[in-house]
């Protein structure tokens, strides 16, 4: 009778935990959707990177040992989740395909000529621009997500931005 | 940047937002339910992961150093007194539990329930024979008969309703039937011991004609599946088991970092001590060295060795070290005795090599070199080469964590998949006091941005003392 006791204690805590997680991820859903949407460009596929997100999240969760920090943590997340998804269309996708997908999803010149220069940047400047410009964040908040001194963050700012000057 | 092309790139990011404003609350909370919901099951498996590469690597390094430790006694693991026992109908399986000293102390005792569930498929007829199980690991004695006229080769796993109902597997006996023949196999389940209880058990076989063409085709026309349902009732299994628990849980400090004794389970096939590492440890206590359980009956003294040990939770901190042999019921008393732990400062817990140099560019001391395993298993593999002092009862492989960081900073999650899923592998050679050992990782075909950096999972760093504490 005790085991029994015991064991629904457990289950309780641990559907307790569960929504308490949650709960917290949910606060910041809206943020990591809209950072997955400004890597991936796609509703679907940003749904997808917040799920995924979510998923590793909950495994890792014992690893964040300041949940101050928690906003930071998911960001971060989020977005090694979005350039392992940039990665694998790389793979999955020959050029041409790539050409005819974007074609299909009518839009304008201007937007594809900006996804094709962030492709072409290196993922730290397209990071430090993504934060900054899409997400409204300071040198610092930026420097708090990325671990980095914030005068790195206004280095690769600054280099990002040369980048996209010189490739659009 | 020019005015027009900021202006560009402010617009977009408007449009971005206002696309992500329009996306429903509803939707939102669903892809993180389900994320949540997978990152459960996925944890699990990555606890079966650790359980099996741990445990089983920790075990064959074990084995090796216990040999010469072997205890004689008469409820101690003893292959001499096992070879004396008549086991009936489970005879045909002594080949399949050789070497296995809590499968053999099973047996020798009469603890396997005969089962005969049968299945006849095409030319092909399985019969789960017997079942030895408590709540923490069950043995499945089964056997094929091939009525066919080609040789097949068989794997097997165990399936319940349950979410992660084994924490991990492995199985004995030859794997291959002839024409005519009857293959007799054991295949050995850690259970998860979160789990309550396992609806429709059954043991999956998976029988495949052993020519090169079916062996190497993913189609199931080559294969023949075959599910053996079985009855496991958790609480059954618990009303014979005895648990031994204090509070405040008894605990044990070496230089400073402490660990507790939650509680020990004995049970008829094995005895199972449950030790948690405290938080607020300042290092990473990645196990105990040589542990062992002295128990006294009847004035007799003896010892009961280490069978295998595994994770119980995610973040490692918990741990579940397994004995092979049994704890009678009329014994006197028991003690739990270690030689020590072995432990790692946090600073220490990072491993960055540069693989396309093969270059260990930061590791704990100057005993590891990195080189390419491409040759011996496949694309992608690295191998770490450790040479230093072995002591009897620690592991001497390196475990890294499943995740790593290429050189911009980006991370990496190694995929646990059958073909690639085992991330470690390790073979030692013993040479009076000094060991060799390689682990192969798996990091993938890709070209990484360099360094990769790696957290330690594992990593021999005994620290030495002696303590015995009495726990009945």
């Amino acid at each position: 009778m005790d085991d029994v006791l015991e064991d629904t204690k457990i289950d309780d805590a641990a559907e307790t935990e569960e929504e308490l997680f949650f709960n917290r991820i949910a606060e910041q859903e809206r943020k990591m959707y809209a950072i997955a949407l400004s890597y991936l460009r796609s509703e679907a596929d940003a749904l997808e990177a917040v799920q995924e997100a979510s998923c590793r999240a909950w495994i890792k969760r014992r690893k964040l040992k300041h949940p101050e920090a928690m906003s930071s943590w998911l960001i971060r997340i989020v977005i090694n989740c979005c350039m392992d998804e940039l990665r694998r269309r790389k793979r999955s996708f020959p050029t041409d395909r790539i050409e005819e997908r974007e074609a299909g999803e009518m839009k304008s010149n201007e937007r594809i000529d900006l996804e094709r220069a962030f492709e072409r940047m290196k993922p730290k400047y397209r990071h430090a621009i993504m934060l900054k410009y899409y997400q409204g964040m300071t040198a610092a908040e930026i420097a708090q997500v990325l671990h980095k001194p914030e005068g790195t963050i206004k280095t690769w700012l600054r280099e990002g931005l040369k980048k996209l000057k010189h490739e659009l | 940047m020019t005015e027009s092309k900021e202006k560009n790139l402010r617009q977009d990011a408007d449009a971005n937002h206002r696309q992500a404003a329009e996306m429903s609350r509803s939707k939102l909370d669903s892809a993180v339910r389900k994320g949540i919901g997978q990152g459960r099951i996925r944890a699990r498996r990555r606890n079966v992961f650790y359980a099996s590469g741990g445990a089983l690597v920790v075990a064959a390094m074990l084995l090796m150093t216990f040999a010469l430790l072997k205890p004689a006694g008469e409820f101690g693991p003893d292959s001499e007194i096992s070879a004396r026992q008549d086991w009936g109908e489970f005879e045909v399986f002594r080949e399949a539990a050789e070497g296995d000293q809590r499968l053999i102390h099973a047996l020798d005792h009469g603890e396997v329930r005969p089962s005969n569930v049968s299945e006849r498929q095409k030319e092909y007829t399985a019969t789960l024979q017997g079942i030895a199980a408590d709540s923490r690991s069950m043995f499945l004695l089964y056997s094929v008969k091939n009525d066919s006229d080609r040789p097949i080769v068989i794997s097997e796993k165990f399936e319940s309703d349950n979410e992660g109902p084994g924490a991990s597997s492995s199985s004995s006996g030859n794997d291959e039937v002839g024409p005519g023949q009857v293959g007799y196999r054991v295949l050995t389940v850690v259970l998860n011991p979160d789990t309550d209880s396992w609806q429709n058990a059954a043991l999956n076989l998976v029988l495949t004609s052993n020519e090169a063409k079916a062996v190497f085709s993913s189609s199931m026309k080559y294969r023949t599946e075959i599910e053996l349902p079985f009855e496991l009732d958790r609480s059954l299994l618990a009303a014979k088991e005895r648990v031994w628990q204090e509070d405040p849980a008894a605990s044990i400090t070496i230089e400073g970092q402490r660990f507790y004794i939650v509680r020990t389970v004995a049970t008829p096939i094995g005895t199972y001590v449950d030790i948690a590492y405290d938080e607020a440890n300042t290092k990473k206590v990645f196990g105990v060295i040589r542990p062992r359980l002295t128990v006294e009956r009847n004035g007799n003294i003896e010892e009961l060795i280490l069978s295998g040990s595994y994770s119980t939770d995610a973040s490692g901190m918990s741990e579940s070290l397994q004995f092979a042999g049994v704890v009678p019921e009329d014994t006197d008393s028991v003690a739990f005795a270690i030689d020590g732990i072995s432990a790692l400062d946090p600073d220490k817990l990072e491993l960055t090599i540069d693989t396309e140099k093969m270059q260990v560019l930061k590791a704990p001391d100057s005993s590891v070199t990195v080189e390419s395993a491409g040759d011996e298993y496949a694309e992608g593999y690295i191998a770490l080469k450790r040479s230093g002092k072995h002591l009897n009862g620690m592991a001497d492989n390196v475990l890294l964590d499943s995740v790593f960081e290429d050189g911009d900073g980006v991370e990496h999650e190694i995929e646990y998949t059958n073909s690639k899923g085992q991330m470690s592998y390790s073979s030692t050679e013993a040479n009076g006091e000094e060991s060799t050992t390689w682990d192969y990782f798996y990091i993938g075909a890709e070209k990484w941005p360099q360094p990769l950096t790696f957290t330690i999972e594992n990593y021999p760093s005994p620290i030495r003392q002696a303590i015995k504490i009495q726990l009945y």
